[in-house]
């Protein structure tokens, strides 16, 4: 039975394939989705393994947020004799001035700063321009700088152009001078970073040493990166630096963690990227649904006479079955094309998130001729079995088939409760078809499966196909109530408007599927596009009027008056606010000690921690905090339990004022006791007040503020904040630079603008995939209004012969299309508006606002493509002469 | 009695099976071994050729060399020459002959014919019914046909006269028939 099911599928399949042009298209849509976010997923995954060492920079990493301790550099020394060869690198945030300029009014840019030693790079390779040495171009240029000594410098090409400069002009970064020698195209250990606060600039220790940035407390991550000998495990060594450079509060890492943050984005990007994939998938196979109704409504006879002639209902279903395998097959080959070329643009999208040198490191930007054969399957496996589940049910109406009716045409041939293939269960006091009732929920189940497993999780693909049942069943009422009210509807005078919407109500419409498919890929576009508005609304409305212009970190405490001087000369504020800041980890809770090396296996297992409430108390307990120590308690700061000082209240010990989420995730009450280890200095303190922090209002906040004096002596910096017009921005952040070169000016409106960068990146990166799901939709409907095409041919040819012109026809065609376009349309958006509610509230904690722009921008959007698809599938109709149908009557 | 739809009351018993009890898969069985049809219309499979409209039958009873056994067939109904040809390519006697191969693949022992040269011209009609007659006189198979042709009619063995659905006559010799309502039956055993 099997062989002749196989022969009659292709002998079908062979005659009929024009039929499946809609089925083929919606499953290579929705595979093309899955296999291009996949093979994106997999290549970052397989590349970042494959290029472990290289991204770290070594095979072990030491971190460090302050200058390391004579003992630290012994240790360091001490693996020298052990074969390991290892490299010191600074990173910093800095300011780098054109040197070209007098003094006054010298142009500044805020760089990331990055001070090497020859040895650098351990493990792959940076790309340079000019192709020499970095050793060679970061030495001293004695011919370039004749009046006084400087250092060659390598900066990022957006440096030059941002600052209009070229390679051998002249930079001024803190006391040193420079003078750019190269440009760096790649950088193979670039921590992977939505953010930047500027252009990376490299320079040498020495030029580093020279620039005196480093202060007490100065911002600054220091990494040795080591080599190991092959002699020597990295994973011993590892534990053992842990151990040893623990009063270090270093931090060890080893290759195969680098790049944490980069795997974990990734992932999260295409797991969600993956999921909108399947819903594409799942929109498409509404439309083989259909496609597949269309053509068991056309094989009937066929049927009937395979019935008569000795073929049971089973081996008919099989047949066709494996014909919707078939073609599910070759509908996913053609999506893995289409996955080739969405993979080949998603990198560009994703330039704006991990720096596109990054990619290049990668392998994104030449050599992406490697591609693993695991999305590939896995896009194939979706694709057929997406096939099958979606044609099951349509090819269950065989069994309803008489061979009888072959002789009684007129007759409904689907008339399924008196054929005795139907065994019926009772339950509920109802009748149930038990294939029926069978073939529904191994169709659930298996939908419900294909979901976990593209998600990666259980809990996440349970979600996700719970709320796709949740949205078509809403589609679905809302197309059931549509219809309810246009049959109330007393018949509109105007005959197109009279004809399209009697083609919308009459039996056997398709309307309820049109709308599911459209409105699912409104919906997914609107939502995003609400989300988008409200988090770039929110961060433009948020900010209050007052909020600073500039942040400025790393004043020194003896810069502190004459920096407060600067300011209020420059921006007119009688006493602009200098926040004293200090550096520190928890070392110790309630009296218990938290060790360095349990802190490192907390970070280890935060990055690894698939549950967010656990990372989120490793994170809390691990991290490095900013403390200060304040009189008054801060704006927008409220006490929610216990109390504030009071003003000249004398302290026995110091004082703690905790931020709730803090207090909640470190389980402190009033009370209890912190140690901090400040630079090696244990400082402990007594939970006094535990504070809600209003986040967003652009202001210095802090998680732990300390009482008066409970800090003194302990090596601090000032951070400051201030608001000036915006045409004096540049001149501020000049003189502040000109005057104090070792403060870093961070300019509020720039950090916005490249969050709104990334936002909007983000946004579009989903709505490229998004549109798959629109694209399924209207695939849908096309193959909706294919079904239809000879009844709506044949209707326009009697109205043509009773005088109707091609206008009129064609007049109707658009309001039919249109009034469905809205009606998806409107489903769409009204779903949208709760969805990205939902989002905004659960997830970004944001108030919700109506987007009427955004919502109507969306609904005539979606009329104009469903106008579009409608006339694509049927204005051949309104061409054809009335004789052509009618003479075979 | 095509075992093509149920009777609401009674029972049809046919070569010893009450087919009225069969589930649907063992009434495909029975009508798959039983009974071949030939109709009206000819209700080939459009999207097949002549040759695999024979072949399905044959494949369905899971026949070994089915390619062989129908080419055998057409070539026996004079289609030796059109076996590659779709439907839409045959003329309506081709077709008829295609669905005698198609109706007498498995060698059934009763073969339904409904009309079988009601849309063919009549010396097409005659070939078809010689075809028919030599079936039955050649391989013993019990030959059912329904017709409209009196002369058709009197050319079989026994003739039961059908009017509004209730059997009017019944009898080994057409003469005996009513002129406007005949139903004919070849070979009575």
């Amino acid at each position: 039975m099997t062989l002749f099911a196989l022969k009659m599928a292709w002998r079908e399949t062979r005659a009929a394939w024009r039929h499946f042009l809609y089925f083929l298209i919606c499953i290579a849509v929705g595979v093309g989705a899955l296999t291009g976010v996949s093979l994106f997923g997999t290549q970052v995954d397989q590349a970042v393994t494959k290029e472990a060492r290289s991204l770290l920079g070594g095979d072990l990493e030491i971190r460090l947020t302050r200058q390391i301790s004579a003992e630290g550099r012994a240790v360091l020394d001490s693996l020298h004799d052990r074969g390991v060869i290892a490299t010191h690198i600074s990173e910093l945030i800095a300011m780098a001035a054109n040197a070209s300029f007098p003094t006054a009014g010298r142009p500044t840019q805020i760089i990331e700063l990055k001070a090497v030693e020859p040895q650098y790079p351990l493990y792959g390779s940076l790309r340079l321009e000019p192709d020499e040495k970095l050793g060679n171009l970061l030495r001293p240029q004695a011919r370039a700088c004749p009046d006084h000594p400087c250092f060659g410098v390598v900066v990022e090409e957006s440096l030059l152009i941002r600052m209009g400069l070229t390679v051998g002009d002249r930079l001024k970064i803190g006391q040193g001078r420079f003078v750019i020698t190269g440009v760096v195209r790649t950088e193979p250990d670039r921590v992977a970073n939505m953010f930047s606060l500027g252009p990376r600039v490299f320079i040498s220790q020495e030029g580093l040493h020279e620039a005196e940035l480093i202060k007490v407390g100065s911002r600054i991550r220091e990494r040795y990166l080591l080599k190991l000998p092959d002699s020597l495990s990295a994973e011993s060594l590892l534990y053992e630096l842990r151990g040893r450079l623990a009063s270090d509060a270093a931090r060890v890492t080893g290759y195969r963690d680098a790049q944490p943050q980069l795997k974990r984005s990734v992932e999260q990007l295409t797991r969600y990227l993956g999921l909108i994939g399947l819903t594409a998938l799942f929109v498409g196979g509404a439309g083989v649904a259909t496609s597949v109704h269309a053509f068991v409504r056309e094989k009937l006879a066929t049927i009937a006479i395979l019935k008569t002639i000795g073929a049971d209902s089973p081996t008919i279903i099989g047949t066709y079955v494996l014909q919707a395998v078939g073609l599910g097959l070759m509908g996913s080959a053609v999506g893995l094309f289409i996955g080739v070329l969405l993979y080949q643009g998603l990198p560009w999208v994703f330039t704006a998130l991990i720096s596109s040198a990054l990619l290049d490191q990668l392998g994104f930007s030449e050599s992406r001729l490697f591609l693993s054969p695991a999305p590939f399957l896995k896009g194939l496996t979706l694709g057929v079995l997406s096939s099958l589940l979606f044609t099951l049910w349509p090819l269950l109406t065989i069994r309803d088939v008489k061979p009888a009716w072959i002789f009684r045409r007129d007759v409904d041939p689907f008339r399924p409760l008196d054929h005795p293939a139907t065994v019926r269960w009772r339950m509920f006091g109802k009748t149930f078809d038990k294939a029926g009732l069978l073939a529904f929920l191994g169709i659930g189940i298996g939908l419900t499966l294909l979901s976990m497993w593209q998600a990666g999780s259980w809990k996440i693909g349970a979600l996700f196909i719970f709320s796709f049942a949740v949205a078509v069943l809403l589609l679905g009422l809302s197309a059931r109530l549509a219809l309810f009210s246009l049959k109330k509807w007393s018949h509109p005078q105007y005959l197109p408007l009279r004809q399209a919407v009697g083609n919308i109500k009459r039996p056997g419409n398709q309307v309820t599927g049109i709308t599911i498919a459209v409105g699912m890929g409104v919906m997914v576009m609107t939502t995003v596009a609400l989300v988008e508005r409200a988090l770039l609304d929110q961060m433009n409305e948020s900010r209050p009027t007052d909020s600073p212009s500039f942040f400025f970190i790393d004043i020194q405490p003896d810069q502190a008056e004459e920096f407060a001087a600067l300011l209020r000369a420059r921006s007119g504020d009688r006493a602009p606010q200098l926040t004293p800041l200090v550096r520190a980890r928890i070392s110790a809770l309630k009296g218990v000690p938290i060790t360095i090396d349990a802190m490192s296996e907390r970070e280890d297992r935060q990055e690894q921690s698939a549950d967010k409430e656990e990372a989120r108390k490793n994170w809390f307990l691990s991290r490095e905090y900013a403390l200060t120590f304040l009189q008054d308690l801060p704006k927008d700061n409220t006490i929610v339990r216990g109390e504030w000082w009071k003003p000249g209240q004398a302290f026995a010990t110091p004082l703690i004022s905790l931020e709730e989420d803090a207090a909640k995730q470190l389980g402190l009450e009033i009370g209890d006791s912190v140690e901090f280890d400040i630079q090696g200095t244990p400082v402990s303190g007594e939970v006094r007040s535990i504070r809600h922090v209003e986040w967003g209002n652009f202001s210095t906040n802090f998680y732990m503020i300390f009482s008066p004096g409970a800090l003194d002596g302990a090596p601090h910096t000032y951070v400051a904040t201030v608001r000036v017009p915006p045409s004096e921005e540049v001149a501020l952040q000049q003189a502040v630079v000109s005057s104090f070169p070792n403060v870093t000016a961070i300019n509020v409106g720039d950090v916005l603008g490249s969050f709104a960068q990334v936002v909007d990146r983000l946004s579009l990166a989903i709505q490229a995939v998004a549109l798959f799901c629109v694209l399924s939709g209207s695939l849908v409907m096309a193959a909706a209004l294919a079904a239809t095409r000879y009844r709506r041919l044949y209707e326009s040819l009697i109205l043509k012969a009773l005088g109707a012109t091609r206008g009129v026809l064609a007049q109707t065609f658009a309001l039919e299309y249109a009034l469905l376009g809205a009606l998806g349309g409107l489903s769409g958006i009204l779903l949208a508006s709760a969805l990205s509610w939902a989002a905004l509230s659960l997830i970004f904690d944001l108030g919700w606002s109506l987007q009427p722009l955004i919502l109507v921008w969306s609904l005539f959007a979606t009329m104009a493509l469903t106008t579009m698809v409608g006339f694509l599938s049927t204005y051949r109709i309104l061409g054809q002469p009335p004789l052509s149908v009618l003479r075979h009557e | 009695m095509a075992g093509l739809d149920r009777p609401t009351i009674g029972s049809i018993e046919l070569d010893g099976t009450d087919i009225t009890t069969l589930s649907e898969v063992e009434m495909a069985r029975f009508r798959r071994e039983k009974i071949g049809y030939i109709f009206q219309s000819f209700h080939l499979i459009p999207t097949l050729t002549a040759i695999e409209n024979v072949m399905v039958p044959l494949e369905l009873s899971g026949a070994r060399d089915t390619d062989r056994r129908a080419a055998d067939l057409l070539t026996a109904v004079g289609l030796s020459d059109r076996m590659g040809h779709y439907p839409v390519q045959l003329s309506g006697g081709e077709q008829q002959r295609v669905a005698v191969a198609r109706a007498f693949a498995c060698r059934p022992p009763i073969l339904l014919a409904d009309e079988p040269t009601g849309n063919l011209d009549s010396a097409t009609g005659s070939q078809i019914i010689d075809l028919l007659l030599s079936l039955h006189r050649d391989h013993g198979t019990t030959l059912v046909l329904v017709t409209h042709d009196h002369a058709l009619a009197a050319s079989m063995q026994r003739v039961v006269a059908l009017r509004d659905g209730r059997v009017e006559s019944d009898s080994l010799f057409a003469s005996a028939l009513p002129s406007d309502l005949l139903v004919s039956q070849g070979n009575a055993e």
